[in-house]
This record gives structure tokens, sequence and C-alpha cells, in this order.
């Protein structure tokens, strides 16, 4: 009897732990996912289109661009810094002044909006550019993003995968362990069940055995209790950043102790057959 | 002290024992004799309260008797005992803290009933005579008001009963009435009763 306490308690310890770490599991595949989320918007916003747009049609054109959604900003190259540019770029430094003179193109860097910049929206970015045609050059190239798209998408995947099926995992795993709970203390009362009759029929005192019952039917406690605390415990000494579900914490211990104790009437009824 | 009147046992179909009247005090030695199936153990296990199909009033010091009013043990012909676990373990297991003296008197009653050297032997190893012995020393020693102790003649001969004499007396000095039921009368005691036709008579 003493062994199959200590299997129930065994084998819910590790049930339970399985159980909180597909929560845990969820925080921190969530946490992951999100940091490499920012760090690929970041990557897209590193990399600008620059357009170069004659000087007649600018404002029109600057307005049209700043106020699309997928624009995070709009840097306007002034003349100066454009002929600095230049210069450096072609080794042309005795030849500024005379670049300072050129009517050259207005040009506009424009940095992405990332969470809004996708695979789409690069497709409306060059259409929208394409009304503009023959007014405008534009050094752009999707190449540049596509890796990070892919790979944006599966995060979304993946993430929406978590967010439909996730729930379904652990609390079927929950509706799992009350199964399970249920089962070992049937068969654990139905084994001691000989015993109590031997111990009846004995002489024993019934508020004993009623007493006994009580504390075996509460044993079911034990592992969840030793499983939160040792989880209260890691999470406070290592600092880490994962939150303990105490309400479905709780809930699962008031259902695994009511499943307990209606163990004893299905075994007083002979239900079990 | 028990008394019946009027008493109405319903068995399995149309079977009834009737008991007009049964008076039992303490520290008596009663027997019951009848036949096969006429309804010997089922008065002990109405009198234990573990059968509740009966009509009639069974009055303890003057009150209904119910479940918890007397302390009646049965020994019925199943055997009550661990099979794997040693004598020791069996002979312990009603109670909860046992006394030095407890001690003693249960390891004087062993050793006169010959099963002291096999205190840590497996009950499965012992003779039918033998545990049902181990039985009687672990009832008399819980100071019951009744012991019930159903077929007595079919476990204990002349020989066990002889080694049986001091728990006997142990009980009769504690006051614990022994109600045994057999098919043949075994000791020419006032107390007997017979079943006859399905009534329990006087000797």
């Amino acid at each position: 009897m003493k062994l199959r306490l200590l299997i129930q308690i065994f084998l819910l310890f590790i049930l339970i732990l399985v159980n909180d770490g597909l929560f845990f599991g969820k925080q921190q595949l969530a946490r992951y996912l999100s940091d490499y989320e920012v760090e690929l918007q970041e990557k897209i916003g590193s990399e600008p289109a620059v357009i170069l747009i004659k000087n007649a049609a600018f404002e029109n054109i600057l307005t049209d661009i700043s106020n699309q959604y997928y624009v995070k900003s709009v840097k306007v190259i002034e003349h100066k810094e454009l002929v600095e540019l230049l210069s450096e770029q072609y080794r042309l430094t005795d030849s500024e002044a005379l670049l300072q003179d050129l009517s050259l193109p207005r040009v506009i860097e424009v940095s992405f909006n990332s969470a809004h910049f996708l695979e789409e929206e690069s497709g409306l970015f060059i259409k929208n550019l394409k009304s503009y045609e023959g007014i405008t050059r534009i050094i752009y190239s999707e190449d540049n993003y596509l890796d990070s798209w892919k790979i944006l998408g599966y995060i979304d995947t993946v993430r929406n995968s978590i967010n439909d099926y996730w729930k379904y995992l652990y609390y079927g795993f929950g509706v799992l362990i009350l199964l399970l709970v249920l089962a070992i203390r049937i068969e654990i009362e139905k084994a001691a069940q000989p015993f109590w009759l031997i111990y009846g029929r004995a002489g024993g005192n019934m508020k004993y055995r009623s007493l006994k019952r009580i504390i075996s039917g509460l044993s079911i406690a034990l592992p969840l209790v030793i499983v939160f605390a040792l989880e209260y415990y890691l999470i406070s000494k290592y600092k880490l950043t994962l939150e303990i579900d105490a309400d479905y914490f709780m809930i699962r211990l008031g259902a695994c102790i009511i499943i307990s104790f209606m163990t004893l009437l299905i075994i007083r009824k002979k239900k079990y057959v | 002290m028990i008394e019946i009147r009027d008493l109405i046992i319903q068995g399995n179909r149309d079977f009834q024992l009737q008991v007009p009247e049964l008076k039992i005090s303490s520290g008596q030695f009663i027997q019951v004799v009848g036949n096969n199936n006429s309804g010997k153990s089922l008065l002990l296990k109405v009198l234990s309260f573990e059968y509740r199909e009966f009509k009639g009033e069974i009055e303890y010091n003057g009150f209904p008797a119910k479940s918890g009013s007397y302390k009646a043990l049965l020994i019925s012909s199943e055997t009550a005992l661990l099979p794997e676990a040693s004598v020791n373990r069996n002979i312990f297991l009603p109670f909860q803290r046992v006394t030095k003296r407890k001690k003693e008197t249960i390891m004087g009653l062993l050793k006169n009933t010959g099963l002291l050297s096999s205190i840590n032997d497996p009950v499965y190893t012992l003779s039918r005579s033998e545990k049902k012995s181990l039985e009687l020393v672990r009832a008399v020693v819980q100071l019951p008001h009744y012991l019930l102790l159903d077929d007595y003649d079919t476990y204990f001969d002349n020989h066990s009963l002889n080694k049986l004499s001091a728990v006997f007396e142990f009980a009769a000095k504690s006051g614990t009435t022994i109600m045994v039921t057999s098919n043949q009368q075994i000791e020419n005691l006032s107390n007997n009763y017979i079943i006859n036709g399905g009534v329990l008579e006087k000797l």
C-alpha cells in the first residue's frame, strides 16, 4: 500500500511537471519568437529604399510616400549632403565647387515600418512609385527583405498554431491528469479494501479507517504542492522570467482532491467494475 | 445485557429464524447448536450488526440496540487475517497503540495457545485451528462485550480447546460473553440453545 502511494506521488509529480512545463515552454517560446521578430523587423527597418525625384514633383511625391502606413520615416538628403556624398564616392573633392552648382535630382531615403512592411506592402510601394514613372528612379530590391519576410511568416504560423492548439494541449493534459488520478485512486482504494475489511472484522476502529482514507485521499495534493514549491523556489533563486499559472494550479489542486474523494463514493457503490 | 424478544430473522428465499426470547448477560458462555443452514450464523451476524434483515426487538441494557451500543466481535468461518503478514502483525492489527501491559497479556495468551513460537511466521503457514486461535486471542484482548464464534466445533477439538482454556478464562474475567455455534453440543453447559425447526429454544 505504501509502495502504491509512493508510485502515485512520483507519477503525479512527473505529470504535473510536464503539465507546468507546457506552460513555461509556451512562455519561453513566445518570448523567443517575439525577440526574433523584433530582430528581423529591425533588420528590415535598417535597409531603406532610396528614391531619386525630379525637383518639380518632389513635394507631392514626398507627401504621398510619407503618408503610406508602411513607411516609418522619410529622410530628405539635402543638396549639400548629396554633393559631399558624390565627391567622396567618386573622389571628386577637387570638383566639389562645380558639383555644388549642378542641378541634381532630389534624393529621399525611405525607412519602412517593419511591423507593417511585408511582401504585400512591398508590392504596393513599387506600384505606387510606378505611377510616378519618368520623374522618379528607385534604388530598391526586394531581395534584401525576402529572407526576413519568410522567417516572419514562419514565426506568425508558429505563433498562430500555438495560440490555436496550445490550450487544448495544456488543459487536455490537465484532464488526462484528473483521469489518471481517478484511475490511480480507484486502484489504490480497491487494493486497500481487503485490508480494511479484515481490519474491521479484526475489531479495528472504523474512525481510524476513515482518517487513513482521508489522509490517503489528501496525499494526492502532495506532489502538486511539491511541484509548486519547487517551481517557486527555482524561479526565485535563479530569477527566471517565468510566471506560475497560479489560478490553474489552484483549480487543478481542487479538482484532484475532489476526484480523489469521489473515488471513495465510487468504491463504496462498486461502480468501478 | 442483551434482551431479544420475538425476533424474526429473514434469510435467503423463504428461510426464517425465530427467536422468541433470549437473554445474554455478561461473562456467560453460550452455545447455540443447530444443523447446517439452520440460521446459527445469521443470528451471530444480527448480534454483531452485520445483518439487518430482521423484525422484533433487540435491547441492550434496556435501550434499543444499535451499532455502537456494545462491542461485539464476530469470528466467522471467513478468516479475518492478512495471510502474507506475520502472526505478530495480525495480532496487533486492530490496535493503534499497545501498552506494555497489554503486550504482555497478548504474549502470555499466545504462549498458552502455542502460537508464540510462530510469532514471526506468515499466517498462511498456520493450520485452520491455529488461525482461529489467533483470531480468538486478538478478539479477547480487545475486551469486547460479546465474542461471537461461529462453527466452533469445526476448528477446535478437545486438544485445541484445552490450549484455549486460558483464553476463555481471560474472557470470562474480563466480563466478555462468549457465544458459540456448533453442529453438535460440545460441553454440557446450562446456557445451551438449539435451533429446532427454525426456532431457537433453550435446552
